[in-house]
């Protein structure tokens, strides 16, 4: 008898499998190779990819950045109008330094991405279709650049989703995308 | 208590014979198995009062919980359900595969006492810390992610745990150790493998948590000006996940030998279930990357390399478990003439109605189908944006964690506590329903997690999504699903309270058996060796597994399509 | 850095051959019959060292997540100051 409580003399490695065991063995392989590659593929061909520069910068000299930024660009009833393709966003206790911005829709921005003190979460989504949401991990200390295009036009609403202290429950922010 | 910890008839060296498993079993094995997995289940307590005051906030029409007390139960809860209800009995089932299941002594009693020791007392002391939170200090959920401080007492007993629980797992080493001197030319049991492989990937995690922790208290009372928080997260996640691939393992092991004692399961193929361990001992704790996806500075190579646990070895060791387990329950009962009826008489035959068997059977289930499939599609590096820290999280999580290995473990201490015990179980018509009832139950919670964190966006870690103020922008479009939600969750506190119910019920109440094999059968022997285990039919295994590669991929397809309606990223 | 990928991917999947050219390679040694008393096939004497197994597993690990990670992070430049 197999039993998985007793020792083992005989040379187990040399008993053959059943057929359906090994046959369900190579198509588990298979399957692995195909998470594996179309997940390396998407890299190459997928429009969603967390990729991007990251450059390390003390929180006070991002915030140098950002007021900078902000001189650029033109302030509106809205939000910021930002004056070329950079975006500058940066997480704090308890809001989003940055937002509200708009956006033009279509228009391939640089979202450079920090937080001033503790760790947060991004999440985006538009209002008008929840379930398109992701979310990018905020650490201070770190300058995070990806590129994001908005195509849909819309209100899109930001929350935190990482919990960042007693407050972290009121953190939420907003950006317009517009034509 | 001692009456508690030490029934049975032992003979002059020590041993008893279980006439459940046939094995000989030394008193000292016996009585740490059985303080530790006690321990788990008091853990277990906690970790569902607090589960109350969880879940009845998160859903708000209830809204139990104001902010700070809500991040305190929730720290509660992790730290009790996600690491003591399962550490604690995971040094049971490490005492059990080695020394138990080799039929030997427990190698220094002296080292189990002192790690178990250190163990309960740092585990109050992190309850302490938690409970007692105050400014500028924050609770800590479960990763107490730097530069957000935590109590320092909180990151001593983060420590502290972890070296004890060093302590309580050398005893199983040197059982190991003492078996290969002895018997250089055996090949150690399966479920002793299964148990070697849980050990050193618990080791690997536990040097994580040492080197994650030790810094983190030395920043903490000023010792150290500055801790990265990328470095921070990094380090925190071999401990972090590789304290839950420590649960897959044990959890895996447990199933090998329940299907075994109680369903009649023979292992059809020793040499790819040991295949698939060892990939799991290479490969699992790699998977420490998949909190990290949607994290700066890493580059996407080193994401993809480590989410896919190089190449998806160690899900092709799971898909191998997923084929041998319920494989050798087919083999197995079909040669103990189980088979007549079919593709699957052997599976409709099986002892549904000893919960040590369903427990174990849905355990294996809902974790395939809910937990390990949401965790492998969650853990491709891109899709992980749009399930990155919403309640989808805990929802995998509940999947594998709860729906798999708690219900898992709830089944060893209904094994344990006839055989161990020799208490009958009380409140049998209970005990019959309840896996069934906490399955259903929590399965619809975790489901609704899922949904609610991956379609509406949800966030995780947070008490009150339905308002936000300064805006008028909320949730409340998922109120309707929080609503099941909620319903599901105290259904779910019921199954798990009767659990707990029937537990102590049965330890203080129970009729005592002298032989277990009465009120628990054991099914190991049975059928004629006229032919190798290998050769019995396992197409019903095949079926099974051919349907669940099936949801697996239409999961997997939806994911995929869900990422690509986005915007542009990257 | 897309070169920096593709290097990586091109050691990723040799090293990927190469674990399953010896995993099909062990595999055909099931061909040979079940014995007792001579030594067993290589494949079974490795799996039976749990000391080799778990000191072989714990470099893996060290190597693929923390030295590979680690100097991931190190090597994050510093940022500019303009925008």
């Amino acid at each position: 008898m197999s039993s998985p409580l007793k020792p083992l003399e005989q040379h187990w490695w040399s008993i053959p499998a059943s057929r359906y065991e090994k046959l369900w063995v190579w198509i588990s392989a298979v399957w692995g190779v195909v998470l594996f590659g179309w997940m390396v593929a998407w890299s190459f061909i997928g429009h969603q990819n967390q990729h991007g520069p990251t450059y390390r910068i003390d929180p006070m000299a991002y915030r140098s950045k950002l007021i900078a930024y902000r001189e650029a660009s033109v302030s509106t009833a809205q939000g910021l109008r930002p004056a070329g393709e950079d975006v500058y966003l940066a997480a704090m206790r308890y809001g989003f330094d940055g937002l509200p911005v708009v956006l033009k829709a279509g228009k391939t921005y640089r979202f450079h991405l920090s937080s001033y003190d503790v760790q947060h979460g991004l999440s985006i989504r538009p209002e008008h279709a929840l379930s398109k949401q992701i979310t990018l991990q905020l650490l201070p200390g770190y300058e995070w650049v990806i590129p994001m295009r908005f195509d849909e036009p819309g209100i899109y609403r930001v929350i935190c989703n990482e919990f960042c202290g007693l407050g972290h429950q009121v953190m939420q922010g907003v950006f317009i995308v517009e034509e | 208590m001692s009456g508690l910890l030490l029934s049975g008839i032992y003979d002059a060296a020590g041993f008893r014979t279980c006439p459940v498993t046939g094995l000989r079993l030394h008193q000292s094995v016996e009585r740490y198995v059985k303080l530790f997995a006690l321990t788990a289940v008091a853990a277990l307590l906690v970790g569902g009062i607090s589960a109350i005051f969880v879940a009845l906030t998160r859903w708000e029409v209830i809204g139990l919980a104001t902010p700070p007390a809500f991040y305190k139960w929730l720290s509660i809860h992790a730290w009790n359900l996600l690491i003591f209800w399962m550490v604690f009995m995971e040094v049971a089932i490490l005492y059990i595969g080695g020394p138990l299941v080799l039929g030997r002594p427990l190698p220094l009693p002296k080292l189990a006492g002192v790690g178990y020791a250190v163990m309960l007392a740092s585990a109050l002391l992190i309850n302490h810390a938690i409970a007692t939170t105050e400014a500028p200090d924050n609770a800590p959920l479960l990763t107490s992610y730097v530069p957000l401080p935590s109590p320092a007492l909180f990151y001593l007993g983060a420590i502290l745990f972890i070296v004890g629980v060093i302590i309580a797992a050398l005893p199983f080493f040197v059982s190991i150790w003492q078996e290969k001197q002895e018997f250089p030319n055996r090949t150690l049991p399966l479920v002793t493998f299964g148990a070697f492989i849980t050990a050193i990937i618990a080791l690997e995690a536990l040097l994580g948590g040492l080197i994650t922790y030790v810094p983190t208290l030395l920043w903490r009372i000023g010792l150290i000006e500055h801790l990265d928080a990328a470095w921070y997260r990094q380090m925190y996640w071999i401990i972090g996940h590789g304290s839950q691939q420590i649960n897959l393992a044990a959890m895996i092991t447990v199933w090998y030998f329940l299907t075994h004692v109680v369903g009649g399961a023979e292992v059809v193929s020793e040499r790819l279930s040991r295949v698939a361990f060892v990939l799991y001992l290479f490969f699992i704790n790699m998977g420490a990357a998949h909190h990290l996806l949607a994290d700066p500075g890493i580059h996407t190579s080193w994401k993809h390399w480590n989410t896919s646990y190089a190449v998806y070895g160690a899900v092709l060791a799971s898909m191998i478990h997923a084929f041998a387990i319920p494989a050798g329950l087919e083999a197995g009962r079909r040669k103990r003439g189980f088979g007549r009826q079919g593709l699957f008489g052997w599976l409709w035959s099986a002892p549904w109605g000893n919960p040590v068997f369903s427990a174990t059977a849905l355990g294996i289930i809902l974790f395939g189908f809910i937990g390990g499939i949401s965790g492998v599609v969650m853990g491709q590096t891109q899709v992980n944006l749009t399930w990155h820290n919403t309640l989808a999280v805990p929802g995998h999580f509940h999947g594998t964690v709860v729906l798999g290995t708690t219900l898992t473990f709830m089944g060893l201490v209904y094994f344990a506590l006839p055989v161990l015990f020799h208490r009958d179980l009380v409140l049998k018509p209970l005990a019959r329903l309840q896996p069934y009832f906490y399955a259903v139950a929590m399965g619809l919670a975790t489901i609704m997690m899922i949904y609610l964190g991956l379609l509406y966006g949800v966030p995780r870690r947070h008490p009150s999504v339905m308002s936000f103020p300064g805006t008028d922008f909320s949730f409340a479009a998922a109120s309707p699903l929080f609503a099941i939600f909620g319903i599901a969750a105290i259904f779910a506190l019921i199954g798990g309270a009767s659990f707990l119910l029937i537990a102590a019920g049965s330890l203080l109440f129970g009729k005592r058996v002298d032989n277990p094999a009465l009120v628990m059968p054991p099914l190991i022997s049975g059928g004629v060796d006229d032919k190798p285990i290998h050769q019995y039919s396992m197409q019903g295994t095949f079926t099974l597994t051919l349907i669940f590669l099936a949801v697996f991929i239409i999961i997997y397809v939806l994911n995929w399509y869900l990422l690509g309606r986005l915007w542009a990223i990257g | 850095m897309k070169f920096f990928c593709i290097l990586e991917l091109g050691l990723i999947s040799t090293n990927y051959d190469l674990f399953y050219f010896l995993f099909q390679k062990v595999q055909s040694l099931g061909a040979m019959e079940t014995r007792t008393g001579q030594t067993p096939p290589w494949p079974q004497q490795v799996f039976d060292n749990l000391w080799l197994l778990a000191g072989a597993a714990i470099v893996f690990f060290v190597l693929s997540y923390l030295a590979w990670g680690m100097i991931d992070l190190l090597t994050i430049p510093v940022g500019g100051a303009a925008p």
